[in-house]
């Protein structure tokens, strides 16, 4: 290489041997590649795949034949906003999601707290890791285990069934549904409002203490305030997975327990009705993107994350 | 009264002893850390429990359990479809991984170094796969492999898994990037060594916690996933969940068990080693 | 043109709308060490990272040994940098960190390992190769960027504020030590910092900047007593800078009045009707008790009428604070000799200058 020569000669001053020739790639390579190629990778397999699911839920059957035509087509839009089998698969799919998330709420709160405020904070790291931990492993797995638990004759009867007046034929309910999503996506719930139990000034609630506030209203009036950014983060991040999932109805559920997941599956994988699926695919998109937006302007991210 | 009481003992006793606050207090946070133990129990029982019954001789969540057997893991061992798709989901993992964490790599330098037009509508295209739901993922993919002409198969699979693993990878490499001194480059620079050479010797030995974290992330998230391989496997080739998926809706056999608590195994040993060799890693530099 | 290690012509550089260097020329010789002095913002720190490799001017050139740079990058260039926080690779140890830029030039191992104990001895630090940069202090630390950088035999070693975080006492170690070592290597030191002092210390020549111009370029010694403009006067620590306007000229001397006196000053080249500035050194002024009518001294020395306002104990000295007539200060420092005369506030004292030690400031 001529340039590698060149480059030896100049330099050769002293002791110190010669500098190498520098690597020739233009300036506007690096910056091109590390924003261009992955953002390439995501417009051709995210970005543009949902701009044809739009297109497609505009698209209708031919009623002849059965097969999909291209044309422009609001009818599924209309089918799925006044036919009562959707509404009603709407309807109850923020039901159930609702109700877990509430759920949730109830059950990380108090564990949140304990674990923000009551343990040693260099013991936090570990137990927070515990926290974790169960959400690295399969959802499927995960909700598979609770059929075991859940079923007749199963692992709660056999080991509570002394207890009276304790359901524990729960299998295929919609109280089983409530069970798996509370347990597959409790992290989301406690991890945000840990975060803002955490970063409570610990000054503040003495402070109230010392002003003569009994404890449950310095909960009331400081604890809970303070950490309600980390409760409505809770809220959207638990909300948005129950209220787009498949899995949980599908396995636990029974045949009334069906939500907006299971029913555009069901388009795509049985009934073959594309654009009908697409449509319901916008409509809970747009439902989602809702909840975010509530998210991003009442819930202090940095807080969260931070 | 009573709050008088606590008033007065407020300014004389700092920590915990506050008139009738102390035995209330102290029962109460009682009372919350053994709540937070059960909640623990109750995240954790049904992962314990698929290992348990995995050996299980009943072949099911009993209790207590009758003894101790290997039958559903020979089960396992002998059963092809499991074991194809055991070596399916690996590869595909691997794969994942190595393609996730390039893209995730060149992502994070892109983001933390050069500011250019439009960089929010960048990182959030970067994130959007993290909030579309799993089953608009799914279809969305569906509908584009098909207008495409992509035949269904391993390499959907791999597709799918890449950008649904990518916003995390690319999280994890970015915190690496962020918390990094700029001048290590311009020193590694000044002392003779070209881009490349100060890529390779200083910026990705500096980075390497978040790649290899990302890396294994990439990996398990892959290992894992379902819904969006289950919209575009299409039939022909199956990943381990979505076997597992197919036997629990028809068949719910023993082997399922033993399936299900390698799965487990696999991802927490893969993440938690990463989490052991940070933390070491930590201690080590400090 | 020969012994000039570095030259810049006419450099500039813009941030945004902001000139941060605004055509910078200066030439330094081989050997030397200079200062490039001057508060925060000045521009100081640009002018080194250009001379680097790390910024490119917008306008100008920098010659390295005669040679123009252009937008030559930082491992093309015979400079190397000591950076104000180290920069110390955290993931090497001591030796890999001082024989990164011999391992990127492919010298042998053995030579590399030869060498980097011999920097090791240079700077003070034998057998610390092993250990790792947080474990060192941060003196230490700063020895190694040291021999870092020195290892690879730069023409230039540039140095950006390498002291900022080092305690006081172990600064005054370092200023010397860094003096030393570029006597012994022999090679051009260009130094960036804001303290006065430091400059003073180590300085071969310094260049004093202020709003990316070069306000003075000279010895140590010529910044410190002939300061050319106010604002170097004021960084160099001048506590006694009065407006002043010349009454009348001759050749080489001038009389000028300065608050209420008339002063002569030895300062060629002033017209009369000139407005400018006074600088006197605090150790410069001479009191005496005013009793004697007569404004002249036996050396030629002229003065102010003045009252003590304050005094400072300073071990050695002892600092007055004088009031001037109209308004003015002055700051006096006197030797504290046995038997020597004290002043006591609100005393009436007289201040004595020699035409000498009067510095005219124009700019």
């Amino acid at each position: 290489m001529a340039t590698s020569t060149l480059g030896r000669r100049s330099a050769g001053t002293g002791a110190a041997p010669a500098r190498r020739p520098p690597r020739g790639l233009p300036g506007w390579v690096a910056p091109v590649a590390s924003i261009g190629v992955p953002v390439a990778v995501l417009v051709a397999f995210v970005l543009l795949p949902l701009v044809f699911v739009g297109v497609y839920s505009f698209y209708s059957l031919n009623e002849m034949s059965g097969l999909m035509q291209t044309d422009f087509w609001v009818g599924n839009y209309r089918e799925v906003l006044s036919s009562d089998i959707y509404r009603r698969v709407l309807w109850r799919t923020f039901q159930i999601a609702g109700a877990a998330t509430l759920l949730a709420l109830v059950v990380a709160y108090p564990m949140a707290y304990a674990l923000g405020a009551l343990v040693d904070p260099r013991r936090q790291g570990v137990l927070v890791l515990l926290v974790i931990v169960p959400f690295w492993t399969s959802y499927i797995v995960r909700t598979f285990s609770w059929i075991g638990i859940l079923q007749r004759d199963g692992f709660l009867q056999d080991a509570l069934g002394w207890v009276p007046g304790l359901p524990t034929d729960l299998l295929y309910s919609r109280a089983a549904v409530l069970i798996g999503f509370v347990h597959v996506f409790l992290p989301l719930m406690i991890l945000p409002i840990y975060a803002s139990v955490r970063n409570l000034d610990r000054r503040l609630l003495e402070a109230a203490h010392d002003l003569g506030s009994p404890p449950w209203r310095t909960f009331l009036r400081v604890t809970l305030p303070l950490t309600l950014p980390g409760v409505v983060a809770g809220l959207v991040l638990f909300f948005i997975p129950c209220f787009g999932s498949f899995v949980t109805p599908q396995l636990l559920g029974g045949t009334g327990d069906l939500m907006m997941g299971n029913v555009i599956a069901t388009q795509f994988g049985e009934a073959f009705n594309w654009p009908l699926g697409a449509a319901l695919s916008i409509v809970m998109t747009l439902i989602v993107v809702v909840g975010l937006a509530i998210f991003f302007r009442f819930a202090d991210v940095d807080q969260v994350y931070g | 009264m009573a709050r008088a009481a606590m008033r007065a003992g407020g300014g004389t006793a700092a920590r915990g002893g506050q008139g009738r606050g102390p035995d209330r207090g102290a029962l109460g946070r009682r009372l919350l850390l053994v709540y937070a133990a059960l909640v623990y129990g109750f995240l954790f029982l049904p992962i314990l429990l698929v290992m348990v019954t995995s050996v299980n001789p009943d072949g099911r969540a009993t209790f207590p359990p009758p003894g101790v057997t290997d039958r559903w893991y020979r089960d396992l061992v002998s059963d092809d479809q499991m074991l194809e798709a055991f070596r399916t989901s690996l590869t595909v993992g691997a794969i994942v991984a190595l393609v996730a964490t390039v893209l995730g790599l060149l992502a994070a330098w892109g983001l933390s170094r050069y500011t250019f037009r439009f960089k929010r509508g960048v990182r959030a295209l970067f994130y959007l796969p993290m909030l579309v739901p799993g089953v608009v993922g799914g279809i969305s993919l569906v509908i584009w492999f098909n207008r495409i002409g992509l035949a269904s198969g391993f390499w959907t699979i791999v597709i799918a898994h890449v950008v649904h693993a990518l916003p995390y990878t690319l999280t994890l490499i970015l915190t690496s990037f962020y918390g990094f001194d700029r001048r290590l480059e311009e020193a590694s620079r000044d002392l003779g060594a070209g881009e490349w050479s100060t890529f390779r010797r200083v910026t990705l030995p500096l980075v390497m916690p978040g790649v290899i974290g990302g890396a294994l992330l990439a990996f398990t998230l892959s290992f894992d996933e379902f819904v969006l391989t289950f919209f575009v496997a299409g039939g022909g080739v199956q990943t381990l969940p979505l076997v597992i998926f197919s036997r629990i809706r028809f068949e719910l056999s023993p082997v399922i068990n033993a399936a299900a608590a390698v799965v487990i195994a696999v991802s927490v040993l893969v993440l938690l080693s990463g989490q052991l060799a940070g933390w070491a890693r930590a201690r080590r530099q400090a | 043109m020969v012994d000039h290690d570095v030259a810049l012509r006419e450099v500039t550089k813009r941030f945004g709308d902001l000139a941060a260097v605004d055509g910078v020329s200066l030439d330094i010789e081989r050997g030397q060490f200079l200062t490039l002095l001057g508060p925060s913002g000045c521009g100081k720190t640009t002018t080194l990272r250009m001379i680097g490799g790390f910024e490119f001017p917008d306008t100008g050139e920098i010659y390295l040994r005669g040679e123009p740079m252009g937008r030559r990058p930082p491992y093309r260039r015979d400079t190397s940098m000591v950076f104000q926080n180290y920069a110390l690779f955290p993931h090497m140890d001591i030796a890999a960190n001082i024989g990164y830029g011999l391992r990127e030039r492919k010298v042998a191992k053995a030579e590399i390992a030869r060498r980097v104990e011999g920097m090791l001895a240079l700077v003070e630090l034998p057998g610390l190769g092993g250990r790792r940069p947080k474990q060192l202090s941060g003196g230490q630390q700063q020895r190694v960027a040291l021999a870092r950088s020195l290892v690879i035999e730069p023409t230039v070693l540039l140095l950006d504020e390498p002291l900022g975080a080092l305690d006081l006492k172990l600064r005054r170690q370092m200023q010397l030590e860094l003096k030393r070592i570029q006597r012994e290597v022999g090679i051009t030191f260009i130094y960036v910092t804001h303290d006065q002092e430091e400059a003073l210390t180590m300085s071969d020549r310094i260049a004093v900047m202020n709003r990316g111009r070069v306000e003075q370029y000279g010895s140590a010694e010529a910044i410190f007593e002939r300061p050319a403009t106010r604002f170097v006067a004021d960084f160099m620590g001048a506590s006694n800078i009065l407006d002043a306007e010349v009454v009348d000229a001759d050749a080489g001397s001038a009389r000028i009045r300065v608050a209420g006196a008339a002063l002569t000053v030895s300062e060629a080249g002033l017209r009369p009707g000139d407005r400018v500035a006074l600088m006197v050194r605090p150790e410069k002024l001479r009191l005496t008790a005013a009793t004697g009518p007569d404004g002249t001294m036996a050396d030629g020395a002229t003065g102010w009428d003045a009252t003590v306002a304050a005094r400072v104990y300073k071990g050695a000295t002892m600092a007055y604070q004088l009031g001037l007539p109209g308004g003015h200060a002055l700051v006096a420092d006197v030797a504290n000799a046995p038997g020597g005369a004290r002043f006591e506030p609100d005393q009436p004292v007289r201040v004595a200058l020699r035409p000498n030690d009067a510095v005219v400031i124009r700019g």
